[in-house]
């Protein structure tokens, strides 16, 4: 009776096991990250706390990232992407600083939420304002000029969980490092880059990714801020970072390249369009790979569909 | 021990029918028909304005491997052009390779 007793353990066991890893197989299907989260407006010109608001899933029904280069340097000069954006800030209104967006819409550009946002000291980081304000935002033709120079950038809007976790988490583990940045000027006439959320397969995938920016340097020698676009596929990230909101690439990036779109190349009826797929972040030097922020559903409904935005 | 083995028997019982139900939605998860985005077994208008509304950020998706209608594992503006293109049969088979 006892050994009988024993085996029916045993299978029941394994029953149980069995159950809770086909429970764990599914639930894992959720890269799509929909959820509930709040965003801070700041005025683009003096960093004033201007608003809040929160984003609900719609029922169904230069930072100061170090370089990281992967490899041999394979960054080439390329102002193809009219769509990308040099983005000049300052902290306090006086020191320089830098970092790259991108143009999603005709007012609003996609950075990263580390080139746009800093607390000021001895406030309330979410109450507080911003020290981080928009001086220009360049944009170029195909040849390297200057084509526009923006400096009418009104609002600047981050999400509330960065700030949460600002003192918590490095710039390359916060997961909420998005951002953007409404503008007066009409963008219409730059590449609007396209936002496509990347399934779980593409990770394995030998898909090759570009990145395009402003680094401050390349092949270990300063650059003039010219745009630069490198090469590179997606890498796993093991767990080391947040799975569902960030993605790891191999793509070489310097300090300036933050906020720079990192996309694929689509080819449609002998056309080629790009999709961005992810905000850079960071590099992490202890893994040799760099990390950005993952579009996801959250996302597409931040810049593609936000009530919010003003211009 | 009768005792014993029907409570045995119902536990299994309700675990076999648990493992049953997960399967279902495993298998939802994982067989699909692209183009079919959302599940209804057909491929037609309401897909594409599903899919539409989710790329404009209004609306989730109820299978992203479905919408993926090029195959290149990334959901984008594309992929409408592309069911677009097939409901109106300017292409003939999905995944659309191009």
């Amino acid at each position: 009776m006892k050994g009988y007793a024993n085996k029916m353990m045993a299978v029941l066991t394994t029953i149980a096991m069995l159950v809770c890893s086909i429970s764990l197989g599914s639930s894992a299907d959720t890269y799509s990250v929909n959820t509930t989260l709040a965003y801070n407006v700041y005025d683009a010109k003096t960093g004033e706390l201007i608003g809040d608001y929160t984003l609900t899933p719609n029922a169904f029904p230069t930072s100061n990232s170090s370089r990281i280069m992967i490899g041999d340097e394979d960054r080439e000069i390329d102002y193809s992407k009219s769509g990308v954006v040099d983005l000049n800030t300052r902290y306090l209104q006086s020191s320089p600083n830098g970092g790259t967006g991108f143009v999603v819409d005709s007012h609003t550009i996609a950075t990263a939420a580390h080139c746009a946002w800093m607390p000021k000291a001895g406030t309330s980081w979410i109450e507080g304002p911003n020290i981080v304000t928009i001086e220009s935002l360049v944009l170029y033709n195909s040849d390297g000029t200057t084509a526009k120079t923006v400096t009418n950038a009104v609002q600047i809007h981050i999400p509330k969980a960065y700030i949460n976790n600002f003192d918590e988490l490095s710039v390359r583990d916060n997961p909420y490092d998005y951002a953007l940045i409404t503008v007066t000027d009409d963008l219409t006439d730059f590449d609007c880059f396209e936002l496509g959320v990347m399934r779980e397969e593409f990770k394995g995938s030998e898909v090759q990714v570009s990145m395009t920016g402003f680094p401050s340097e390349v092949d270990e020698l300063d650059t003039d801020g010219e745009m630069y676009t490198g090469i590179g596929k997606i890498v796993q990230n093991l767990g080391i970072h947040d799975v569902y909101r960030r993605v790891c690439y191999d793509v070489d990036t310097s300090k300036g390249n933050s906020g720079g779109p990192v996309y694929i190349t689509t080819q449609y009826k002998k056309k080629e369009y790009y999709t961005v797929i992810a905000i850079h972040s960071a590099g992490d030097e202890d893994n040799n790979i760099n990390v950005g922020t993952r579009i996801t559903t959250d996302l597409m409904h931040f810049y593609n569909n936000n009530p919010n935005i003003a211009y | 021990m009768q005792k014993f083995k029907k409570i045995l028997t119902c536990v299994v019982a309700g675990m076999c029918m648990f493992i049953g139900a997960n399967s279902v939605v495993t298998a939802a998860n994982t067989e699909f028909v692209c183009g079919d985005v959302n599940n209804d077994g057909n491929i037609g208008m309401a897909d594409l304005i599903a899919l539409e509304k989710y790329v404009a950020g209004s609306q989730e998706l109820e299978n992203y491997a479905a919408a993926d209608t090029n195959d290149n594992k990334v959901i984008d503006i594309i992929d409408t052009w592309i069911l677009q293109a097939y409901i109106i049969e300017s292409i003939s088979s999905l995944p659309y390779k191009g």
